[in-house]
């Protein structure tokens, strides 16, 4: 079983990462430029493979990306954490490279 | 106030059962309307050419993004190739297997009209032949992919059934009911290749988003003096959005013309029952909508 749930979520939090890092300054902005860009490289790795849905691996690299578009919100200047977004973004990268990786069979 | 009922003269009524039998009649051994088959054909392939210039105009702006984001190092014959770093490792992105399999599925649809227009005539087998032919190699294509799902493979195979179905010498009251079974049995083929062009263009459409937004965040990051290098920054920057935006609007048009082609076939399948004169709204749609595709011109360099 195939779906797009991967694609749909890392091209969303890379949205996200880039609205949010128009809104931050310094280490964080930086930080935050560095994870967009991971994560369109990693965007468009997953569209070019067939990756399966009901791979335990693949549902948990879906929920880490979804829980950190969560901890963003809308984006906006109600943003308190940046640190906890960016960890949580960090951890759904880690998870989705080693992914998407294995996948593509480097 | 006056109730009494108002019977028709007998020469009115044998009239009116006279107009009842010729509409039933037209309805079942009437010449099959070919027309409406044509251009349905059309349509669909219509929007199979368009759809492998879009994809065309993907692969060059693939290029494009990949000049922003060339391989690290001095420069190689692959220093372009769409490879990027994950996690430290490189990574291929080549598109071409993603978009094949939806080409060779609009192939498919495309055989598939082309094979009801040519058993709607009356010398049919030249080119029902030849349809049969171009449906099955695009089925194999199809089959042939690891990426296609396995409901667009059904799909094609329920239409190469159909087709392989049309083959006999029929007569007229037999070829409209012969067309009515080939529509109904093809009909949940005919959604599901639909359904999966969209999904393949939906993917393609967040590919040259999220390419375009790179490109755009690269050249902010670029330091480049004011002069003849920043007009030269400017036109290359200014290129990639054009072109994203012309390529987007195709994919998107693209969807929109396929998602008219169930509706129109369902249609056309309906009419068989009805007056063959009556006019097609959703077969107007569908072509409305491929002409508008055809106009978006959006051919890349």
């Amino acid at each position: 079983m195939s779906d797009h749930a991967l694609v749909e979520g890392l091209a969303g939090l890379a949205s996200r990462v880039d609205a949010l890092s128009h809104l931050t300054e310094g280490d964080d902005s930086r930080t935050l430029e560095e994870q967009e860009d991971r994560l369109a490289k990693l965007t468009l790795v997953a569209i070019a493979l067939d990756m399966d849905a009901t791979n335990a691996k693949y549902k948990d690299a879906v929920n880490r990306v979804q829980g950190a578009i969560d901890a963003i919100g809308d984006g906006d200047r109600r943003i308190r954490n940046v640190a906890q977004v960016i960890s949580k973004v960090a951890k759904a990268l880690d998870v989705a490279e080693k992914l998407i990786t294995k996948l593509a069979g480097v | 106030m006056n109730t009494e009922r108002r019977i028709a003269p007998p020469g009115a009524r044998l009239l009116l059962a006279l107009v009842v039998l010729g509409a039933v009649s037209a309805g079942c051994g009437a010449a099959v309307p070919t027309g409406r088959f044509d251009a349905l054909a059309e349509a669909s392939r219509g929007v199979e050419s368009k759809t492998a210039q879009t994809d065309a105009d993907f692969i060059k702006l693939t290029r494009r993004f990949m000049t922003f984001s060339p391989a690290p190092g001095p420069y190689r014959a692959d220093s372009f190739a769409p490879v990027v770093d994950v996690g430290g490792t490189r990574v291929d992105f080549d598109f071409g297997p993603r978009l094949a399999p939806r080409q060779a599925a609009l192939g498919v649809l495309a055989a598939y009209t082309e094979a009801l227009a040519a058993f709607a005539r009356k010398d049919y087998q030249g080119e029902l032949d030849q349809a049969t032919q171009s449906l099955g190699a695009s089925a194999q294509l199809l089959a042939s992919h690891a990426s296609s799902s396995s409901a667009v493979k059904q799909g094609a195979g329920v239409l190469a059934t159909v087709v392989n179905g049309l083959g006999h010498e029929v007569t007229e009251r037999m070829r409209r009911a012969t067309l009515r079974k080939a529509m109904d049995d093809a009909a949940p083929g005919v959604t599901a290749i639909v359904a999966f062009v969209k999904e393949i263009n939906g993917l393609a459409a967040t590919a040259v988003t999220t390419m375009r937004d790179q490109v755009i965040r690269r050249a902010n990051s670029l330091t480049v003096a004011d002069g003849p290098a920043r007009l030269q920054l400017n036109e290359v920057v200014e290129g990639m959005i054009g072109d994203s935006s012309a390529v987007l609007a195709e994919l998107k048009q693209g969807s929109t013309a396929a998602d008219a082609i169930v509706p129109a076939h369902s249609e056309i399948r309906d009419a068989l029952d009805r007056d063959d004169r009556a006019i097609l709204e959703k077969l107007q749609t569908l072509v409305a909508e491929v002409k508008r595709l055809q106009r978006i011109n959006a051919s890349l360099k």
